[in-house]
């Protein structure tokens, strides 16, 4: 396996051919880096590429192979990490000014166990400032471009993380997730992204943006890599029992239902609200998907989901004065080395009161149980990741704050619910848009129910070809 | 409830020590009304009154 068949391959491909010796680590590295060093001027998905790093880790990798120790289930598998998220010996950025940046000494969890399940840790991947917003347009180190369409934003604020994937300059990547920055990017480029329900994913070493909904995931283009990554994210890859891999490879029931892919599972679709102020096309290519689970013997029903207009009013509170509060020191102080629109989101969160900050924590509680009504009549709820599929860039210093922040609102719509009520949710493609660009549908589960929502995801993507298409890249 | 007005922001930057100056007001006062709809929005949800925050952990 080597070129373009290599920079696609799966992850579970590529640590299956290394295991048996049909492959090395070392040249999965070169041949990943090289595509890096091809197609960085172009996509601007890195921030700092780990060469140094990612070789040491091959050899760490091939060694133990050629020596019959036990290789990890990531065995010379190239992830990319977010910078916001700590990689020993590396400086953290958070794609921010130079006076933000940290030197991280050693390895978020998140990393050190990717690290140690045999992953080679390629690059950092650009994102929006502080991960605060969802367009991936930066002043520091430029604008991420989309792979389906150098012209559109990938999304964000995983933004690098997304299009590195879709690209083929790795074979997963880390994101993190307070309003959507897994899930939006993986709609807009076309690959799958699952944020893991709250707190099962640690975030020690994690560059905070608001505690309250802060998630880490991963991003692949399967949805079986996904869930290897989750496993070796979360901690569970060691516990045979709790394997998401395992849960999706096995043969018989998984559910109580004793239902295997997506037949019997009791698929909800939330129309009020989560089906609203759609584009056509979306709405067709999502309603088609939908068609297609109940093609595959899932039940589908219309579900409410009380109070659901709420979530999104909850989590601007919530988000603001968290954010502000975690830089109120350098933002009272250096305010003109933030960009303009994450400068205008921090600020406005000194004008939220301690009441306005308890009404939304109380919400929160209220907002999660009213939404687990919704999984009474339903196993999943299904509906579009994204209203629309990506936009153009608007780099224009006179619209391009002002875009940015609208942007955040229009594209968090479906997304941030989910991290208010903290379950799991996964987007993967679902068809493209006539001009080519992708769509993503969203699953989302019951907390700690990951093993369904990727069970369902993976039975529709079994299901389709989207999965399989590579963007236009020669 | 009223809106917050420039007026009212420039009162509050005072009293928290913060350096915006009135052009500054008034570019984040449409954001700083929208935060401020939002969070009177949510006091209309039916919460029962003796309902606690959960603050570091998801119910």
């Amino acid at each position: 396996m080597k070129g373009t068949d290599l920079a696609f391959a799966s992850a579970a491909e590529i640590a299956a051919q290394v295991r048996q010796r049909e492959l090395t680590a070392r040249q999965v590295a070169e041949a990943c880096l090289a595509r890096i060093e091809a197609l960085q001027p172009r996509l601007n998905c890195f921030i700092q590429i780990l060469s140094d790093i990612a070789f040491e880790q091959a050899s760490s990798v091939d060694d133990a192979i050629r020596s019959g120790r036990t290789a990890g289930p990531l065995a010379g598998v190239p992830v990319a990490i977010k910078d916001i998220i700590d990689v020993a010996g590396v400086t953290t950025t958070s794609a921010s000014h130079r006076w933000l940046h940290r030197q991280a000494e050693t390895d978020a969890a998140l990393a050190e166990r990717l690290r140690r399940a045999g992953a080679i840790l390629i690059g950092k991947t650009n994102l929006h400032e502080c991960a605060f917003g969802v367009t991936n347009i930066n002043p520091h180190y430029g604008p991420v471009h989309n792979p389906w369409d150098p012209r559109r934003i990938p999304g964000g604020s995983s933004g690098g993380s997304a299009a590195a994937v879709a690209a083929g300059l790795c074979a997963g990547a880390v994101g993190t997730d307070t309003g959507g920055s897994i899930r939006i990017p993986a709609s807009l480029c076309g690959v799958a992204g699952i944020k893991p329900t709250y707190g099962l994913v640690p975030l020690d070493g994690v560059i905070p943006l608001a505690w309250t909904l802060d998630h880490a995931g991963p991003l692949a283009r399967t949805v079986r890599d996904a869930a290897l990554l989750l496993d070796v994210m979360a901690g569970t890859v060691e516990d045979d029992a709790r394997s998401l891999v395992r849960a999706l490879d096995a043969a018989g029931p998984l559910s109580s239902r004793g239902a295997s892919g997506a037949r019997g599972v009791r698929v909800g679709i939330p129309r009020k609200f989560f089906w609203e102020h759609l584009d056509i096309e979306v709405e067709t290519i999502a309603t088609t998907a939908v068609e297609t689970l109940r093609s595959l013997g899932a039940g589908v029903r219309d579900v409410e989901v009380p109070y659901a207009s709420f979530a999104g009013s909850a989590v601007s509170v919530i988000l603001s004065t968290e954010a502000t509060a975690f830089h109120e020191q350098h933002l009272r102080t250096h305010p003109a080395e933030y960009g303009e629109d994450v400068r205008t989101r921090l600020e406005r969160g000194f004008f939220l009161s301690g009441t306005d900050y308890i009404t939304a924590l109380r919400a929160q509680g209220f907002l999660h149980r009213e939404f687990l009504r919704a999984f009474e009549e339903a196993d999943v709820l299904v509906m579009p990741t994204t209203q629309a599929a990506a936009s153009p860039i608007d780099d224009d210093p006179s619209s391009a704050s002002t875009t940015s922040l609208a942007m955040s609102v229009h594209l968090t719509r479906f997304t941030n619910p989910f991290n208010l009520t903290g379950f799991p949710a996964l987007s993967l493609p679902c068809g493209f848009t006539k001009e080519g660009l992708p769509v993503g549908l969203q699953i989302v589960g019951r907390p700690r129910d990951e093993a369904l929502v990727l069970r369902v995801g993976k039975a529709y993507e079994s299901a389709t070809e989207w999965h399989t298409r590579r963007p236009p890249l020669h | 409830m009223r809106l917050p007005t420039e007026e009212d922001l420039a009162k509050v930057a005072a009293a928290l020590g913060l350096s915006l100056d009135r052009a500054r007001i008034r570019a984040i006062l449409p954001e700083v009304e929208r935060l401020f709809e939002a969070a009177q929005r949510l006091r209309e949800l039916p919460i029962d009154p003796a309902q606690a925050p959960r603050v570091t952990e998801h119910p």
